[in-house]
């Protein structure tokens, strides 16, 4: 099984507004794909049709090898799912919450559960109606990773947690990977968690993918350069095409650029500047990538 | 050999690793036949993903610095030559030379500074 | 015009509209049907006249209060400008008009003075404001039997103010003071319900305050009975085992006795009953015999059909029962936990889930009737009556062929909930309106063009059979083309 899932062409309206506009996106396994975007970008949706929840107006989403619309018990089973609006039953503990739902899997990891609860520090004999937001939470991604899933969708998995159990739940993640071999897409605003573990960044702005590219090649497509000139002497604007952003004042200037399409020595004899380059990281990098086009 | 690296620092990891890596090996912290930990270990103790090491570790078997051996932990291969070394040297730098040419200093002066720090540090 | 307006918005809204309507009218077949002594043999201790010189008033002060409750406990209502004043000016006004129209419709049948029948308005009307108050149950439960023994012996209270009109008039408008007191009070404003009952159903919902959420938390205990199973599988019918489970299991092994104890405003109104009309029977006795006619035969309500036969209350219970069951709890997988399932095993798990939620409602129809009813019957020494049984037999039968049309509306209002689209409560009244008038109707027509027993049997058992057909196409349908987030 060469992808955990694909989408062509996926189009998705509600009423007037346009959701999602020609999705075509494809991951592969194992890795962790980071999905990006502003508010209201359609991540949500994205989700939602990946797991079957949703029926695209146009378009296909497969998800491991079957149409997700009509995914069965079989495939289901190998799917973790984190909802970005989570309920759970209240009425119920969180002990009896585990043993109810580790019925629905016939490959339930009792030890996973518990080392689980153990690190993220869930107390199992509260009421599922008292817990606050980010124990809630908790309790969602246990239940959605204790039966080994080969593809687990988080939706906005670490927003209401603290730096410490943030810290443990990622590193549980990444060790997901390794002994699974699962494939997580993990969609979130919090950047600084998505760069610790992806490998691959997709962002969507206004329905459509505006990036799809590895964290890696990121970092290296895009840089700040400081510009200091020698002659005292510098453009109130730069005009080059790979210039993405620029400030300029008096003999200083601060460049956004984009570094693969960039020429240092050419730039440096034209402006007779001395440069210094400095890398970006996602977040000072997440408005480029949402602006652009994937042109 | 203790490999630190920053998530958060623009550079990616990969890169980073590949330098210290490199910059280990040739520096002699890392000998010749030293087993590099596995990248399941690596990924665990870094936390990181480790897609992102094997790409760091394929980078330096590339380059050969790393050995592959199939079904076992990679290993050191022998210490680079000085050509390569001063080439570590020369990327190490060229920040300094910039700073250098912003200062306006000639560069006699410079290289008398410099002088003047490698010998310090060879008296203590 | 200015210290109106912020009232009149507050209550021009579409479904303090209908919750008006729908009280008025409820309240005018009440009286109407009180009125009418020739036709009731009871209900001598009822004055219609007294009734709907309280009860308007008190419904247009109820909703216009609650209205105003709904408002004043958010967080911004106590930084607006002489808010307190404005709101209260324009309840007043409003209580105003109501209770002249009121003493106007009611002066010709009632011969209490018009000064006395326009006080007992007016205060009816301010102390019904805090009607259902969400700042204290007590003050609540006491409105509640305040209203509860005016209705009851109305006849006295209406003696009662005829023969001392001052007095009467006095403690009407010390209470409507109270009311309005309690409404407006600056106190009133700045603070948050602790434990809020909603004035109004529906939409009108309270904001909070942070001690009730704790209260509420402390309260939550763990109580469900526990689930004990190994892997469910592929097959549906362990999953909609799961699905009783979510549905049910909540109410924990003590489930049965907290139905019955929230059910206690039928109990009060069977003890009510049984004061009204005691006679020369002792409180057992007439408890029992209450219950016997609120289940077979009533005194107060008009037969349907044949002289003596049963009533059409029974017709509404059971109706009214399928469709709560059907739309409001059904045995159905929760939407709040990820369920491992097929659309298909969705369909198949709602399906048969609405086979078990007519299996209970059968089994609860059948307990009510035989084991509570017949039971009471032979305790107080009735003669057993069997006659009705075919009757009821068939309500319950059309409320079975007719209730996939609550399964199918809880699709969609589930679906409405979600996308927050048009008033879930207005549709929800016209439903249950709409859903016991065509349960009378089919019975009525079943029962008038089928003459045998057994071909009857026949046909409702046919119609039933097809209305399932229908409801699982139209369910695979659904599960197929619908967005289930």
């Amino acid at each position: 099984m060469a992808y955990a899932f694909e989408i062509h062409g996926l189009t998705k309206r509600f009423d007037t507004v346009t959701a999602l506009d020609g999705i075509d996106l494809r991951v592969g396994r194992p890795s962790i794909v980071g999905l990006l975007g502003r508010n209201g970008s359609g991540k949500t949706t994205l989700i939602q049709h990946l797991m079957g929840l949703q029926l695209p107006n146009e378009g296909t989403v497969t998800t491991l090898a079957r149409p997700s619309h009509a995914l069965r018990h079989d495939e289901l089973i190998h799917i973790g799912y984190v909802p970005q609006e989570i309920r759970l039953l209240d009425w119920m503990t969180v002990e009896q919450h585990l043993r109810y739902v580790s019925c629905f899997y016939p490959a339930w990891d009792t030890g996973r559960e518990q080392k689980l609860l153990a690190a993220l520090e869930l107390d199992s004999t509260k009421t599922v109606g008292t817990l606050s937001a980010g124990n809630l939470q908790k309790l969602a991604v246990i239940l959605a990773v204790c039966h080994h899933p080969d593809l687990l969708v988080l939706d906005e998995p670490v927003s209401d947690f603290d730096p410490i159990v943030r810290g443990r739940l990622l590193e549980f993640l990444l060790e997901l990977v390794r002994e699974d071999e699962a494939t997580i897409l993990v969609s979130s605003h919090v950047l600084r968690d998505v760069e610790r573990i992806v490998d691959w960044v997709v962002c969507l702005d206004k329905g459509r993918v505006v990036t799809d590219a590895s964290l890696d090649e990121l970092k290296e497509r895009y840089s700040e350069w400081r510009i200091v000139s020698t002659d005292g002497a510098l453009p109130a604007r730069f005009s080059e095409p790979y210039v993405l952003a620029q400030e300029v004042s008096g003999r200083q200037a601060r460049l956004v650029v984009r570094q693969s399409a960039a020429d240092v020595a050419a730039f440096r004899a034209a402006h007779a500047a001395e440069i210094t380059v400095h890398p970006l990281n996602l977040e000072e990098m997440f408005p480029l990538l949402v602006r652009e086009d994937p042109s | 050999m203790i490999l630190v690296v920053d998530t958060h620092s623009g550079i990616p990891v990969y890169r980073q690793l590949v330098d210290q890596i490199r910059f280990g090996v040739a520096s002699g912290l890392l000998t010749a036949g030293e087993e590099i930990p596995s990248t399941r270990a690596l990924s665990a103790s870094l936390g990181v993903n480790p897609m992102t090491i094997s790409k760091a570790f394929s980078l330096l078997e590339e380059d050969g610095v790393l050995e592959r051996r199939p079904g076992r932990p990679h290993v050191v291969r022998a210490r680079p030559d000085r050509a390569t070394r001063l080439e570590q040297l020369e990327q190490a730098l060229r920040p300094v030379a910039t700073k250098v040419r912003q200062l306006d200093l000639e560069t006699d002066a410079a290289i008398t500074v410099f002088r003047r720090l490698l010998e310090n540090r060879k008296k203590r | 015009m200015t210290l109106l307006r912020p009232f009149f918005l507050l209550i021009a809204r579409a479904s303090v509209f209908w919750i008006g309507a729908l009280t008025l009218l409820w309240l005018s077949v009440v009286v109407v049907g009180l009125a009418q002594p020739e036709a009731r043999p009871v209900a001598a201790l009822l004055d219609p006249g007294l009734i709907a010189l309280v009860g308007y008033p008190a419904a247009a002060g109820w909703l216009f209060g609650g209205v105003i409750q709904e408002f004043q406990h958010t967080s911004f209502a106590y930084q607006l400008p002489r808010v307190r004043p404005r709101l209260a000016f324009g309840f007043v006004m409003a209580g105003l008009v109501v209770a002249a129209l009121t003493v106007g419709l009611v002066s010709s049948v009632s011969s209490l003075g018009l000064p006395l029948m326009f006080a007992l308005s007016c205060g009816a009307y301010c102390a019904a404001g805090v009607l259902l108050d969400p700042l204290s149950r007590w003050v609540t439960g006491l409105n509640a039997l305040v209203l509860l023994v005016l209705t009851a012996r109305s006849q006295d209270v209406a003696g009662f103010a005829g023969d001392h009109p001052w007095p009467a008039a006095l403690i009407s408008c010390g209470v409507g003071t109270w009311g309005l007191r309690r409404l407006f009070a600056r106190s009133t404003f700045r603070r948050k319900p602790g434990r809020p009952t909603k004035p109004l159903p529906g939409r009108f919902a309270l904001e909070r305050s942070q001690d009730y959420e704790r209260q509420k938390q402390a309260q939550r205990r763990a109580q469900g009975t526990a689930w004990r199973a190994g892997y469910l599988g592929p097959d549906s019918w362990p999953w909609v085992r799961a699905a009783i489970h979510e549905t049910y299991g909540g109410l924990g092994r003590m489930g049965l006795v907290k139905a019955i104890n929230g059910a206690w405003g039928l109990l009060l109104l069977v003890l009510l009953s049984a004061w009204i009309d005691k006679g020369e029977f002792n409180y057992v006795e007439a408890v029992g015999r209450s219950l016997y006619d609120a289940l077979f035969r009533s005194p107060h309500v008009a037969p349907f059909g044949q002289e003596g036969g049963p009533y059409g209350m029974v017709l509404i219970v059971i109706a009214a029962a399928g469709l709560a069951m059907a739309l409001l709890r059904p045995v159905a997988l929760s939407g709040a936990v990820f369920h491992p399932l097929s659309r298909l095993q969705r369909a198949r798990v709602d399906y048969r889930g609405g086979l078990v939620d007519a299996a209970i409602l059968t089994v609860g129809v059948g307990l009510t009737f035989f084991v509570i009813g017949h039971g009471v019957g032979w305790l107080i020494g009735f003669e057993p009556r069997f006659d009705f049984m075919p009757y009821y037999f068939r309500v319950l039968l059309v409320t079975l062929i007719l209730m996939p049309l609550g399964h199918w509306g809880r699709l969609h209002l589930g679906e409405a909930t979600r996308r927050r689209t048009g008033n879930t409560l207005v549709g929800l009244v016209f439903g249950f309106v709409g859903f016991v008038f065509i349960v009378a109707v089919c019975t009525s027509a079943v029962a008038a063009i089928i003459t045998s027993p057994l071909v009857e049997l026949i046909v409702l058992t046919m119609a039933w059979a097809a209305s399932q057909r229908l409801y699982w196409t139209g369910l695979t349908g659904y599960y197929q083309r619908a967005d289930l987030a």
